[in-house]
């Protein structure tokens, strides 16, 4: 039967929320025993699932609930005092009404009983048959207020010693409140003002709400070409119903951050009880609203975050005793507003993270090359426990763990188009940042041009974008054997150009470029394309299930015009064009088990040279190339009985890569060089032909004494190639110069 | 029981083929589509069919038929149909040259492919029904959205070259 259904199912959910607010006041008298308001708000909520599993004749369900509804009447009866070990049996009995709720909402009926040993358990807490046992069986609501008063006066004479006057007076008072709610929970009053929805109703109206909007645009674009006050008129009215519509249908699909949080008191407690720490939380700005279907997707991120602020960030309590803390550590979610975005902060004050580890760690897994540490930033190293090599890590530190599925965490928040972020103090605490939307639906996006077709790029990856006029696009996007990069600020910026990328065409090297910065796990790439419009607000839809596995894009969207745009998948494009290649290496790393060689991380490109005539092959990193110049043989002068050049109104000294000065050079006109700076100024090195710019490394260097200025020699891409030690070279020229007595300074 | 089956027929290359009606929402024409770089061959491009994004498949590409040539002196010829079929719960156009009619016919009507019906064809071919004495081809459409002429993007292909 349908009707029943709906019913059932709305029973379901009912007891959901009731239970979840049973389980909060629970963890809450567990710490404050005394709370009558909570002991009374219990009480409620178990009253009403009681009652209407009794309806519904769950009478495995009933004769369970009914159980705790006595221990909990018993308790607002003061009767009973609740204690550890009656929270652990109540909270135990919760999650056993659970699996019946389970077990109703797949198969329709209540099946077995209550485990035997739990229902012995409850049924010792009960307190002996007394005169007050009229206050657990309540018969009729309406009668209620009376009953539950008079009871609790008379248990008040009874045990005047438990609790004092003052405190009595209060009780009293709060039956009386009690009872009036109680009577307003089982008949719904007048004063109603919710209404429950069925969420995919609420989609489905979303979805028209949508199409409505993009019809209003479209009608707004053809009323303003036209020369008809009315229409203008009359589109204006229908622009602001439908911009009123939009944003109450919004709203009706919002709801609370405290929803999220209504399960953190029993998670806490539990971890408590597992760590054997102690926490004191903070919940702030619980009125936050944001999306429900964004709420749900960041629920389980939070519970990871505060899982692991507890498990590894909060010390126990003698560490902390002893480092001048209080026993129990703080830990503060809060929510708020801020500039378009809701922003959840998780912080604990615990021990913090220690960069140094993070970045031994990362140097380990390969994540991040020794040279590279000295140009992070803190709040960059410390961004490494977000990689996924941590979460394979075995090391077995204090720092283990604390990276443990944040890299999934971290996929889960940008999925939704947020971004988390870290602060960090040690020994005072660490603070996790997410910023997350306030729908889903809707993404401020930077409309682009690529050929013929418009782009909807996410602003959430974009950093910045570079101009750059048609007549520069030779001098400044240089390539390296089909390799395009842009000199950004003294960085090399690997570039991607779209066309090239999607096999939309051939690049185009007449019309002034746009270079989009983008970033994507935290790499960042230029992406080339024609032109770029408007940021504009887009409506994200599905791709479908034939497109599912497109390699670049995230959903389509539908512009004013009615057309279709493509939503660039930045993170996909990315690992698409080869830019980011985290996983590969961390294959490498666990594949290196052959100790025998010395295993040199090469997290970085390399630019694949030809030296010499010879088919050796040499590989120098490209964070060490500042340019590829190719120079006439003839522009060649000496200086000191050494080759240089003059290059940018300098004196460029040439260091000749193959042990060959003399050659044919003679047969060719022009001649490669690699400019490297150094300590001592900029050099060039001579090659004899440029190959390739591989990041695919799987070479394990052997240090071979070869020569100076050779690290040593390892397989890359099926070759002996030789890895050139850019200083090691220098110096060894240097020093060769300065024992000739001169001095190129 | 046999109920009379409503079935859609249209030509493709100049072959007839049909489609259950049950399953097809609207037939438009000339629809505007954007492209999908590095979508599966099949796919041409994706339509808005007010408010919902829905791909196009090109039946000629799927079917391993001809391109079709582009004549300039016959302007109408360029009409193409898009047959907005509801699948799975989800929408796809079919752009075909031409609508036929909506016909009735006997289930029982509907005869095994022949044997020398080879390739692609005989592939997403449920069965053959006459019309007016022309041999239609009924086409199974789960098959046909399951080839990896519309699944497969061209990025497997395309990653390869790359690396």
């Amino acid at each position: 039967m349908p009707q029943n259904d709906k019913a059932l199912q709305s029973f379901l959910i009912e007891s959901d929320e009731n239970l979840a607010q049973l389980e909060q006041d629970i963890v809450a008298l567990e710490r404050a025993p005394d709370d009558s308001d909570c002991v009374a708000s219990a009480f409620r909520a178990i009253h009403t699932i009681k009652g209407t599993c009794g309806f519904f004749g769950f009478s495995h369900l009933e004769a369970l609930t009914h159980l705790l509804e006595d221990i909990l009447g018993a308790m607002r009866d003061g009767h009973l005092k609740m204690d550890l070990d009656a929270a652990a049996a109540l909270l135990d009995g919760i999650d056993e009404i659970r699996v019946f709720l389970k077990h109703i909402n797949n198969e329709g009926n209540d099946g077995k009983a209550a485990p035997d040993e739990l229902m012995a358990r409850l049924h010792a807490l009960v307190p002996e048959k007394s005169a007050t046992e009229p206050a657990v069986v309540i018969p009729e609501p309406g009668v209620e207020t009376t009953t539950a008063v008079t009871v609790s006066e008379a248990s008040d004479d009874d045990q005047p010693h438990h609790e004092n006057e003052g405190e009595s007076g209060e009780l009293d008072h709060e039956e009386h409140e009690a009872g009036a709610e109680l009577s307003s929970t089982a008949a719904p009053t007048p004063t109603e003002s919710t209404v429950r929805v069925d969420v995919v109703l609420l989609d489905k109206l979303m979805n028209v709400v949508g199409e409505l909007v993009l019809t209003r645009n479209q009608l707004l674009q053809h009323a303003a070409s036209q020369n008809d006050s009315q229409l203008v008129n009359l589109s204006q009215r229908l622009n602001l119903v439908t911009s009123e519509l939009q944003e109450g249908l919004m709203q009706t699909r919002m709801q609370p951050i405290r929803n999220a949080w209504a399960t953190y008191p029993r998670l806490l407690r539990d971890l408590e009880k597992k760590t054997g720490k102690k926490v004191n939380p903070t919940l702030k700005g619980g009125d936050t609203e944001l999306d429900r279907s964004l709420l749900e997707a960041i629920r389980d991120p939070l519970i990871h975050l505060v899982r692991n602020a507890v498990d590894h960030g909060i010390e126990s309590p003698e560490v902390r005793l002893a480092a001048g803390k209080p026993e129990a550590g703080s830990l503060t979610l809060s929510a708020y507003h801020e500039s378009g975005n809701v922003t959840v902060e998780i912080s604990d004050d615990g021990k913090g993270l220690d960069s140094k580890k993070i970045v031994r760690r990362a140097i380990e897994a390969g994540l991040l090359h020794p040279d590279q540490v000295d140009s992070l930033t803190e709040r960059e190293k410390i961004r490494y426990i977000f990689q996924p090599g941590f979460s394979t890590a075995e090391t077995v530190n204090d720092l283990s763990g604390r990276g443990v599925g944040l890299d999934v965490v971290r996929n889960n928040v940008e999925r939704i188009g947020g971004s988390i972020d870290i602060k960090s103090t040690p020994g005072q605490g660490t603070t996790f940042k997410l910023k997350i939307p306030l729908t889903l639906a809707i993404v401020p996006a930077l409309i682009v041009r690529c050929l013929h077709q418009r782009f909807a790029i996410p602003q959430v990856n974009l950093l910045e974008v570079v101009y750059v006029e048609a007549d520069k696009l030779d001098e400044d996007i240089q390539t390296v054997h089909d390799a395009l990069v842009y000199r950004l600020r003294g960085r090399l910026l690997p570039l991607v150009d779209m066309r090239t990328l999607m096999h939309m065409g051939t690049p185009d090297k007449q019309h002034d470029q746009f270079i989009l910065v983008l970033t994507a796990d935290q790499q960042e790439f230029g992406l080339l394309v024609d032109d770029v419009r408007d940021t504009e607000e887009i409506v994200v839809k599905p791709l479908g299930r034939l497109l599912k596995d497109n390699p670049c894009f995230a959903g389509a969207t539908i512009m004013g015009d009615g057309r279709v745009a493509l939503i660039l998948d930045v993170k996909s494009t990315a690992d698409f064009a080869g830019v980011t290649r985290q996983d590969r290496k961390l294959n490498q790393q666990a594949n290196m088990d052959d100790r025998t060689h010395q295993p040199i991380n090469v997290a970085e490109n390399y630019l694949l040279v030809r030296p010499n005539e010879q088919t050796g092959r040499s590989a120098i990193a490209l964070s060490k190339v500042s340019r590829l110049e190719e120079i006439r043989i003839d522009s060649i002068e000496y200086s000191a009985g050494r080759e240089v050049i003059q290059y940018r109104g300098k004196i460029l000294p040439l260091i000749r890569l193959g042990n060959n000065i003399s050659t044919d050079d003679e047969d060719n006109e022009m001649i490669r060089i690699v400019v490297q700076p150094t300590e001592f100024g900029e050099v060039g090195l001579v090659v004899n032909d440029i190959i390739d710019i591989v990041s695919d490394n799987t070479a394990n260097i052997e240090r071979v004494a070869q020569s100076d200025g050779v690290l040593g020699a390892g397989i890359l891409q099926g070759h002996v190639t030789d890895f050139i030690d850019s200083d090691a070279l220098i110096r060894h020229y240097r020093d060769q110069n300065n024992n000739g007595g001169h001095d190129e300074h | 029981m046999n109920t009379d089956q409503l079935l859609c027929t249209f030509t493709v290359a100049d072959k007839n083929y049909g489609v259950i009606v049950d399953n097809v929402q609207e037939v438009l024409a000339n629809h505007q589509i954007t492209d999908i770089p590095l979508a599966p061959p099949g796919v041409m491009g994706l339509m808005n069919i007010r408010g919902r994004i829905v791909p196009a498949i090109a039946l000629r590409k799927v079917l391993r038929l001809a391109e079709k040539v582009r004549s300039d002196d016959e302007d109408d010829e360029d009409t193409i149909f898009n047959i907005i079929i509801n699948h799975d719960g989800e929408q796809v156009g079919l752009m075909v040259d031409q609508i036929g009619d909506i016909i009735t016919i006997n289930p029982e009507e509907i005869e095994p492919p022949p044997e020398t019906l080879k390739g692609a064809a005989r592939r997403f071919m449920y069965g053959v029904f006459s019309v007016q004495d022309t041999l239609h081809l009924l086409l199974d459409l789960d098959t046909l959205l399951d080839d990896e002429m519309c699944t497969r993007s061209l990025s497997e292909s395309t990653r390869s070259v790359l690396q």
